[in-house]
């Protein structure tokens, strides 16, 4: 492994920061093949959120903790994730080895993730300070004891925990799930990454704590200059926070483009599902809410079509079922992964 | 558009039909079907399946019957089954035995005496003193299999009595594998009650049987079981002892079944499911019987399976011990007395064989219980 | 915490006292007592019986008392003066008997543990990291086997092995001369190589009991998700497994020091029998045979004491381990 990662010289666009090509993961079961990521495709520029939106089993999740590389062993890989380090070498992150020296010191240190469950993101046997401090001493090992606190005290004041002096050596089960999300956020910045990945960070907090956190990402992320990769089911999440917008949907990206074009001129029948489907303030209590028809196929051995085709009310019989639908842009920056983009292509010349 | 829609529901593919099946099965066949990729638990499940089939037909099975013996053959050493006498091919038989004496330790030890055959019979009436009664009912020497009259068949040797080793592992696997069943059975009705009780209505109950809990786990099992089955009177008739140990073994394991079920009943209560049927007005016995103990009703399964090796051992223990079943009651505990003198084992190895049976059955109860553990969270 | 001590030694009290009153119930259960099977006894090797003896004995330990008195007589006597009573089978104080057998039953005892937690933990550690590996598959046999075999029999094989192998059958905690010698090197390896069988077996049921245990724990927490926040920090997998996994994974394992006594125990008992070892276990045995029962009452008490010891140091080692238990004990 450690001999293949020099072989090849990648390089990506301008002021990309990352990209990824053509990645496919699949995971093993026990008696079949999950095909859990089916080609994806995106980049990301220095600075910039995107939002990547789907149902749960979409591979959205997967996705992200394979740029990281900590998915479980029983799931492979393959394609290229390309991404330029702080040093502005560019590497190809599926080469790496998962355990290894180059890896572990990206980590934490360049890409760093926050995940969906506080509460279980931490252990619970060590105090919230040790896990933090954790951290820097991985990346800084001349750091001293003292050093250390006085960057972690540093951090949780950053993130808003009131009291840091006495909360640095409490043990995770004494916060409360939005406080540990800031502490969580606090250990992932302490080494100042360039790319955060962000894992549904809102989805197990209450609506009022979940704004809070939105609100502090984005300050924080004004003060570090970092791009996110912001991971979420909700809608409402995206629209706050991401300036651009990657719709999932069995392990392939659907509809990618700038939120505005995404929220306000949705191609992709998916897209338009899931925006008709969210509740509206203004909405008489009467009127029923938009369902999404069926549900979504187990990704195991799937026949070439669209994987939306059961579900979709512009179903084509003969052109959405029998073949592979390859992505269109609709328009500059906006790609659709849909048939009905092919007549309209048509329908412009 | 329209016309295209109605035709849907035949696009769906076999494999999505498969998924729907997978998602729609009842946790039972969940359960069954997850167990069957356990292939050791399959394995086990054969095996115990068929020691207690021969078991139940112990009395057709075993040459001997219960109370036979043969003075003039002390322990004698395995017979050996022969298909071809000097390269001709007889059938299955047996050569007569005889007496010799050992010429290094000079013991008297049987040999084979090829001068005489005789061939074995199969579904053959069997010699005098091994009938036995149907149901207790219809009396019957019908015998698996039966050597001809005169000749002598020891498939596993003879003890210091005569007797057939291999008709004693038979008759004494209806007491070593039916003690723990009843044993469990009782174990289980007391465990369920008590945990239930506890775990339902928590407060002054829950201490109180809480701390009958802790006081029997605080006696190491075996010395405790030694203890009361000390006490049981000498004078009993075997079918009484048997009852009194098999009570002795429940009341000491239910314990374990009751914290189960407790801290599962303290579990369960919260769901709201159970809040629901207690605010529509459900008495306490429907609520705990109808609504609780099917949501673990898995778990206690694999415990109670997982506890059958613990009271088989017991039992052979205490038995080896001269503490449970004595002789003429036959167990598997009690067959292993013998074999508590090292000479004993270093010249009659075969009385070692009902080792292997207690080893197995309890191996195979194991593997059982693992396999049904793995198979009870089929979500997982 | 002194208030959590305090709580548990409360209830260790309640305990032990409810467990007394087990023990004498016990004790009373053969039909008629003691004295009658003393009289039998007596008659039966030919020896003539005082009448007016028997009734002042009879008297003396309260037997024309009900039930609750005599009790409390044999409870005030264990309590206030260390009085056990009187073994009839041996002629001699319950006290003595117990003195002169304690120190090995317990030193064996500890020894076995320590070898117990020593086999087992780092076993149950490499199965869960190796998870179907042929050393996972290899140790989990074992491990099976190990738990199927009754004591008993494993005592009688390695008996026979090693009477097979060395030509003695190592009965006993020391050879036949070395029992009154002074103590020297030559005596204490005599006794550590009697002790290797004695240990086996005790400790072997259990060992692989809590192998299992460590390895299904121990799968636990390698797939909690605190595993992933170590990896995302850029720790090594290695590090994680070793700072949070076995850390989380151990704590159950070691509050267990209650069970595995009571396990040890079990398992002393019937080794010692069949292994002729000058422990409390054999002791117990033939006082059960004679129907010696305040001999074999008072030993089932002192295991059961021992036992709600070993589980207080647990409880009080769990709320040490464990932040989370602490809170709670703290709390209550």
């Amino acid at each position: 492994m450690k001999t293949k990662s020099i072989k090849k010289e990648y390089t990506i666009s301008g002021d990309n920061i990352l990209e990824v090509r053509d990645l496919q993961v699949d995971i093993k079961m026990d008696d079949y093949v999950l095909n859990a990521v089916r080609g994806v495709n995106f980049s990301m520029k220095k600075g910039e959120t995107l939002g990547l939106v789907g149902e749960s089993g979409c591979g959205k999740s997967v996705t992200s903790k394979e740029i990281l590389g900590i998915n479980p062993n029983n799931c492979t890989g393959r394609g290229e994730i390309l991404y330029r380090t702080k040093s502005g070498k560019v590497i190809n992150l599926l080469e790496l080895e998962k355990d290894g020296t180059v890896y572990r010191a990206l980590r934490g240190a360049e890409i760093a993730m926050i995940f969906q469950e506080p509460m279980t993101a931490f252990s619970p046997l060590y105090t919230v300070g040790n896990q933090i401090g954790e951290i820097i001493k991985l990346h800084d090992p001349k750091a001293t004891k003292a050093q250390i606190r006085e960057r972690v005290l540093e951090m949780l004041k950053k993130v808003g925990i009131a009291n840091p002096e006495r909360r640095i050596d409490q043990y995770p089960h004494e916060f409360s799930g939005g406080m540990l999300q800031r502490a969580l956020i606090a250990m992932m910045l302490c080494c100042n990454p360039d790319f955060l990945i962000a894992d549904e960070p809102t989805t197990a907090l209450d609506v009022t704590i979940q704004a809070q956190i939105l609100e502090l990402m984005k300050s924080l992320q004004k003060e570090f200059g970092m791009s996110i990769l912001f991971i979420t089911h909700d809608l409402g999440v995206v629209s706050n926070i991401c300036d651009k917008v990657a719709v999932m949907y069995l392990g392939q990206i659907v509809e990618y483009g700038t939120a505005k074009q995404i929220f306000h001129d949705p191609k992709h029948p998916y897209t338009q599902g899931l925006l008709k489907s969210l509740p509206k303030m203004d909405s008489s209590r009467e009127e029923q809410l938009y369902v999404i028809e069926g549900v979504v196929p187990l990704p195991v051995n799937l026949a070439p079509s669209c994987g939306f085709a059961k579900r979709c009310p512009n179903f084509i019989q003969g052109k959405c079922d029998c073949q592979n639908i390859s992505e269109y842009e609709a328009e500059p920056g906006h790609m659709v992964r849909c048939v009905l983009m092919e007549r309209e292509e048509q329908k412009d010349e | 558009m329209e016309k295209v829609r109605t035709n849907k529901k035949d696009t769906r593919t076999k494999q999505e039909k498969k998924n729907d099946k997978y998602y729609y099965a009842s946790q039972w066949s969940l359960i069954g079907r997850k167990f069957k990729k356990h292939k050791l638990a399959m394995v086990s499940t054969y095996i115990l399946l068929f020691f207690y089939i021969v078991t139940i037909f112990g009395n057709f099975v075993a040459p001997q019957g219960t109370e036979q013996y043969d003075g003039r053959y002390v322990n004698c050493a395995p017979t050996k089954v022969h298909m071809f006498h000097e390269g001709k091919f007889v059938g299955p038989f047996v050569y007569g035995l005889k007496m010799e004496r050992n010429p290094e330790t000079y013991m008297l030890m049987f040999a084979e005496n090829e001068e005489e055959i005789y061939r074995i019979r199969f579904f053959a009436q069997g010699e005098e003193g091994s009938e036995y009664k149907i149901l207790g009912l219809i009396p019957c020497n019908l015998h698996l299999f039966v050597p001809e009259e005169g000749g002598k068949l020891f498939l596993f040797g003879t003890d210091n009595m005569g007797r057939d080793l291999f008709s004693r592992v038979i008759h004494g696997a209806k007491i070593s594998l039916f003690i723990p069943i009843v044993g469990m059975l009782l174990t289980l009705i007391l465990g369920l009650f008590m945990g239930s009780l506890a775990g339902y209505f928590g407060g002054w109950i829950d201490t109180v049987i809480q701390r009958l809990v802790e006081v029997v786990r605080s006696f190491p099992q075996v010395p405790l079981w030694m203890a009361l089955s000390a006490a049981i009177p000498k004078t009993l008739k075997p079918a009484q002892v048997f009852m009194l140990m098999t009570l002795i073994l429940s009341l000491i394991s239910w314990p374990d079944l009751s914290r189960v079920v407790r801290s599962k009943f303290i579990s369960v209560k919260k769901e709201d499911y159970i809040m629901a049927a207690q605010i529509s007005g459900a008495s306490v016995a429907s609520v705990i019987i109808r609504h609780m103990i099917p949501s673990f009703i898995s778990y206690i399964i694999v415990n109670m399976t997982m506890a059958i090796p613990n009271l088989i051992i017991g039992e052979t223990t205490l038995s080896f011990l001269g503490l449970g079943l004595r002789s003429p009651a036959t167990s598997w505990g009690v067959l292993l007395q013998e074999t508590n003198k090292l000479e004993t084992i270093m010249f009659y190895g075969w009385k070692l064989i009902p080792m292997l049976f207690v080893f197995l059955t309890v191996l195979a109860f194991n593997f059982m219980g693992d396999g049904l553990r793995d198979a009870a969270d089929p979500y997982k | 915490m002194v208030k959590f001590i305090a709580r548990k030694l409360s209830i260790m009290c309640l305990t032990v006292f409810l467990i007394s009153f087990a023990v004498f119930f016990i004790i009373t259960l053969p039909p008629g007592d003691f004295l009658t099977t003393y009289i039998g006894r007596l008659t039966a090797a030919g020896e003539s019986v005082d009448p007016v003896m028997i009734e002042k004995l009879r008297e003396q330990y309260g037997l024309d008392q009900p039930f609750v008195i005599q009790y409390w007589r044999w409870f005030s006597n264990i309590i206030f003066h260390g009085d056990f009573g009187y073994s009839f089978s041996l002629a001699m104080p319950v006290t003595t008997i117990i003195r002169a057998y304690i120190v090995p039953t317990m030193v064996l005892s500890l020894v076995t543990m320590l070898f117990t937690y020593l086999i087992s933990i780092p076993v149950g550690i490499y199965s869960a990291v190796h998870q179907y590996s042929v050393g996972d598959y290899a140790f989990t046999t074992i491990g099976f086997l190990g738990q199927a075999i009754p004591n008993f029999l494993l005592a009688i094989i390695l008996m026979f092995l090693s009477f097979r192998w060395t030509g003695d059958t190592m009965l006993g905690l020391f050879s036949p001369g070395m029992q009154n010698a002074p103590w020297s090197m030559a005596k204490f390896l005599d006794l550590a190589k009697h002790s290797i069988i004695p240990i086996i077996v005790i400790g072997t049921g259990n060992t692989c009991g809590l192998m299992r245990t460590m390895r299904s724990q121990m799968l636990d927490e390698l797939n909690k998700n605190y595993v992933m926040t170590g990896k995302a920090k850029g720790m090594k997998a290695a590090a994680i497994r070793y700072k949070y996994c076995v850390r989380a994974a151990v704590n159950p394992i070691v509050s267990s020091i209650g069970w595995s006594l009571v396990g040890i125990f079990t398992g002393s008992t019937v080794t010692a029998i069949v292994l002729n070892l000058p422990s409390m276990g054999a002791i117990m045995y033939s006082a059960l045979i004679d129907q010696d029962m305040y001999l074999a009452g008072s030993w089932l008490f002192l295991m059961a004491i021992v036992t709600v010891v070993g589980t207080f140091i647990s409880d009080i080692l769990l709320a040490w381990l464990d932040p989370r238990a602490r809170k709670e004990y703290l709390k209550g």
